[in-house]
């Protein structure tokens, strides 16, 4: 049984591997390990809350779970766009933690193989290039693929964390 | 475990499906050895009804690739087969050990529940498996029945008994499991029982209940052959018969034995979970003690004939303690069945089957509303349909009533438990102290006892070693001779306050300083302090000294470990005190989850909530109670106190178009004796609020303590007053 079960939990890592769902933000188009996709879910009312970073809108529920919601243009600091109906959010399960991202629009899931993947180019490195794990060679297209771990747990909010627990 | 949830699903149905006709064939066999030992004919439909499921079993498990139990089945089906066909006939023996493979199948079916594979099951079926072939071959071969009776097969069985269903062997950690939650919690009820018959030693209600109690304990660890536990429990459990049936009445000093005597078999029993053996060290001392409590009453009747059976059984726990026998099992089996049935009004749930339920009451909730306020149903004239909604309006708000409340634990059990801790000590340390409980019926997520156990425990034993004074010392300072320890617990927003107040002698703060500088725990800096500052060094680590470790319990914690305990929970704790007055530690600990009757209010398009005991008053203000202070605080004089507003977008740095404080309401809320207004712009209604912690990403926020899902699906914001008043305060300094 155990062996079975084995093959069935490596057979869902191959069919999830080198998986990524693209997502538009103004003219490029990003992605993201499909691994770390939940769903993906209209917009929805947000319920702001006080002392976020810019870049966390508040919360949504997601069928009776409270979950956090991040404006990923925000988090690269591009200029706020306001939402529209494409306007989706990707519901992402990391470290145990669901956290929503709003994007422009959810486009489709691509395979990219391990040998089209570039890591990023080491010019100039503006601060938000930190979240940027590779770029993707799609046919002609590039796709920024997003580290999604530095992406939502990066030290920056990190410190505000800790910055709000230490003055409670 | 790792398998996919269709083999889980069948799995699951096998073991249900098997449970069932186990429980059927155990009927039976009892059924076919009455009939045998009447000297009956044996009804061969009921044997085919054995044979089928074991047949049945055994054909699954083989599907199922379950080895184990296929060869129990395997080797039980063959035997039955011969029975069946009349080549053996049945006897006794052969019932005992159909019931042994009955009982084989159901430790195995229950480690199946829990790991969904044979593996890693320890008990052996080795043994069982030979002797069902031994008497599937041996008596294939004879058929004399008297050299059988008199001869071998019934007495090696019994005899082997022992060692095939070594009952080490057949514990599960589950069994076990089970026995020690259902024990522990018997053993709590037991002490709330004899503390109460302490000083009313005839309560006929609570002899009862000790009684049940004790006999409980002593049926299951009967049943799992936990040979000390049995025993005491069952002397105890004799003087508890005899005071019930007025045969005896105890006397006040026999409770402390008895509790005593419960200590022993909770340390036993709490070992056990760790991984002890089950031993009571100076078990015949106790129970000599136990039984000179009853024998004084009854000297002639049982207790005798008793006293040699415990002696015998005692001599052979000696000379064998680590092969405990397997006791009777009918009678031993038939005990736990009997209580279960008694306490059968409550069963275990798993608390993450309750969480689910919780998130699926709310999905109905919503769905419910989604139904009934359809756009398709605009305009429509349905009465019909109208009724049939206002009905399953009703029962969802039940439904979700119930759901929310089956999480919630009333404090008063923790309490009581710390009622005896108290009485223990102080008679231990010879002060008189009373502890007043308060507030015991406030209810708490569980999780929240399981975390404040244990610092409670060591404040209450602090309080009782370093503040309550000496009887003497009390009286010469003009204090009454007994201590006063109030427990006080109460909702105070989203938190639960729990105040231990003594009326002893109070921190010394010189002192303190003193030990906190042998310890090296005051920095170069840390010459002024003041007074909070300076009571606040006990929560340092290492602060605590050795004293402690030689303390009543054991377990040598000092405060910094309480204060890292309470911590945990997100909660805090703080402590004041008077030199010569007494010394009082608050808890304040946030509810993780709770139900709390909140007012809803709307500012702008955001939705807040403040607990509704926490609102003093809403009022429209006029211009004239308006004070503008320079720094732009706004202050509302109500009668002839002044109160800060403040503006819920501010929380939120929106600052917009602000409408001067006239044209809303102001909410006056009062926590911690400060009083803090909101302005909002409407008040929505009263409601019951499932308070949901932020989400883990976000953290902590200033000003808010957790929020709430509504029954539209819109998210509220429930305020945390304490830290508004700090907000309100920190605003006038600047």
């Amino acid at each position: 049984m155990t062996d079975n079960q084995l093959t069935f939990e490596e057979e869902i890592m191959d069919t999830q591997k080198g998986k990524f769902l693209c997502f538009q933000l103004g003219k490029e188009e990003y992605a993201v390990e499909i691994r770390y996709v939940m769903e993906i879910i209209g917009m929805q009312r947000i319920t702001p809350l006080p002392d976020l970073p810019h870049f966390v809108k508040g919360v949504i529920n997601l069928r009776g779970k409270v979950i956090p919601v991040v404006d990923v243009r925000l988090r690269f600091g591009f200029q706020e766009r306001a939402y529209d109906e494409r306007t989706c959010i990707v519901v992402a399960n990391i470290q145990e933690t669901n956290v929503g991202l709003i994007v422009d629009s959810v486009n489709e899931v691509l395979d990219i193989p391990d040998n089209q993947i570039d890591l990023p180019p080491k010019v100039k490195k503006g601060k938000e290039s930190r979240f940027i794990q590779g770029l993707g060679k799609v046919e002609e297209q590039v796709k920024i693929i997003l580290d999604m771990e530095r992406f939502l747990f990066d030290e920056e909010l990190n410190e505000i964390q800790q910055s709000v627990a230490v003055e409670v | 475990m790792g398998i996919n949830a269709e083999e889980r699903e069948i799995l699951l149905d096998f073991i249900n499906e098997s449970n069932e006709g186990l429980e059927q064939t155990e009927l039976n066999l009892l059924k076919l050895e009455e009939s045998i030992s009447r000297g009956e004919e044996i009804d061969s439909k009921t044997i085919d009804s054995i044979f089928r499921v074991i047949h049945s079993i055994k054909g699954s498990a083989g599907f199922l690739s379950l080895n184990l139990i296929n060869r129990i089945t395997h080797h039980a089906e063959s035997l039955l087969d011969k029975i069946r066909k009349g080549k053996i006939k049945m006897r006794k023996s052969h019932i005992d050990v159909f019931l042994e493979v009955c009982d084989a199948l159901q430790i195995l079916l229950d480690h199946l529940k829990t790991h969904f594979s044979e593996e890693g099951f320890e008990g052996g079926s080795d043994d069982l498996i030979r002797r069902l072939d031994e008497m599937a071959s041996t008596e294939v071969k004879g058929e004399k029945d008297t050299s059988r009776k008199a001869g071998s097969p019934p007495q090696p069985v019994p005899e082997e008994m022992p060692k095939t269903l070594d009952p080490n062997d057949l514990i599960t950690d589950e069994l076990k499991k089970q026995f020690v939650n259902e024990s522990l919690e018997l053993l709590d009820q037991l002490e709330q029982d004899l503390i109460i018959l302490e000083k009313n030693p005839d309560n006929t209600e609570n002899l009862q209940s000790a009684f049940r109690a004790l006999h409980s304990i002593k049926g299951n660890a009967g049943f799992l052959n936990y040979r000390d536990i049995n025993e005491i429990a069952h002397q105890a459990e004799t003087l508890f018969d005899l005071a019930r049936s007025n045969e005896l009445v105890l006397q006040t000093q026999q409770f402390s034995l008895i509790l005593k005597i419960v200590d022993f078999i909770r340390s036993a029993i709490e070992g056990l979970a760790e991984g002890k053996p089950p031993i009571i060290p100076g078990k015949f001392g106790l129970i000599d003690l136990l039984r000179g409590i009853s024998d004084k009453v009854e000297p002639q009747e049982k207790p005798q004939q008793e006293k040699a059976e415990t002696k015998a059984a005692a001599k052979e726990e000696k000379k064998k303690p680590e092969k405990p026998e397997r006791p009777e099992k009918p009678e031993e089996a038939a005990a736990p069945k009997k209580s279960g049935k008694k306490i059968g009004e409550v069963i275990r749930v798993d608390v993450e089957k309750l969480n689910r339920l919780m998130d699926l009451v709310g999905e109905i909730v919503i769905a419910e509303s989604m139904v009934s306020h359809h756009p398709d149903l605009a305009g429509m004239e349905l009465e019909g349909f109208e009724k049939a909604i206002a009905y399953l309006q009703k029962n969802v708000r039940d439904l979700q009533d119930l759901a929310t409340s089956m999480r919630m634990i009333p404090l008063s059990g923790l309490f009581g438990k710390m009622k005896r801790l108290v009485r223990d000590i102080s008679m231990k340390k010879k002060r008189e102290v009373e502890l007043v409980v308060s507030g015991g019926e406030t209810e708490v997520d569980r999780s929240v006892i399981e975390h404040i156990s244990d610092p409670l425990v060591h404040i209450l034993r602090n309080s009782i070693d370093h503040g309550i004074e000496e009887r003497k010392e009390r009286l010469k300072k003009g204090k009454p001779a007994q201590g006063i320890i109030s427990l006080e617990a109460k909702r105070v927003g989203g938190e639960i306050w729990i105040t231990i107040k003594d009326d002893g002698q109070g921190l010394n703060k010189e002192k303190i300083i003193k030990r906190a500088k042998e310890k090296g725990l005051l920095g170069e800096n840390e010459e002024s302090l003041n007074d909070d500052q300076i009571y606040n060094l006990i929560f340092r680590p290492g602060f605590s000294t050795a004293e402690k470790v030689t303390n009543i319990s054991g377990r040598g914690v000092g405060m910094d470990v309480v204060k890292k305990n309470v911590e945990k929970i997100r909660g805090r704790i703080d402590i004041t005190s008077e030199f010569g007055k007494g010394t009082t530690i608050n808890l304040k600990i946030p509810l993780t989850t709770a139900i709390v009757d909140g007012m809803l209010m709307r500012v702008e398009d955001s939705l807040y909530a403040i607990p509704t005991l926490d609102i003093r008053e809403s009022l429209q203000v006029h211009t004239e109670q308006i004070i503008d202070l320079v720094d732009g605080q706004e202050v509302v004089k109500v009668r002839e106190q002044l109160v800060p507003v403040i503006r819920l977008q501010e929380l939120h740095n929106k600052m917009g178009a602000m409408r001067p404080l006239e044209e809303g309401i102001v909410v006056v809320t009062e926590s911690t004796g400060k009083a803090v207004g909101f302005l909002v712009d409407e008040i929505v209604g009263q409601q019951q609020l499932v308070i949901k912690p932020l989400p883990h990403y976000i953290g902590k926020l200033h000003g808010v303590s957790g929020c709430a899902v509504l029954g539209n699906g819109n998210i509220c914001l429930i305020l945390d007053l304490a830290s508004m008043v700090k907000i309100a305060e920190s605003i006038k300094i600047d």
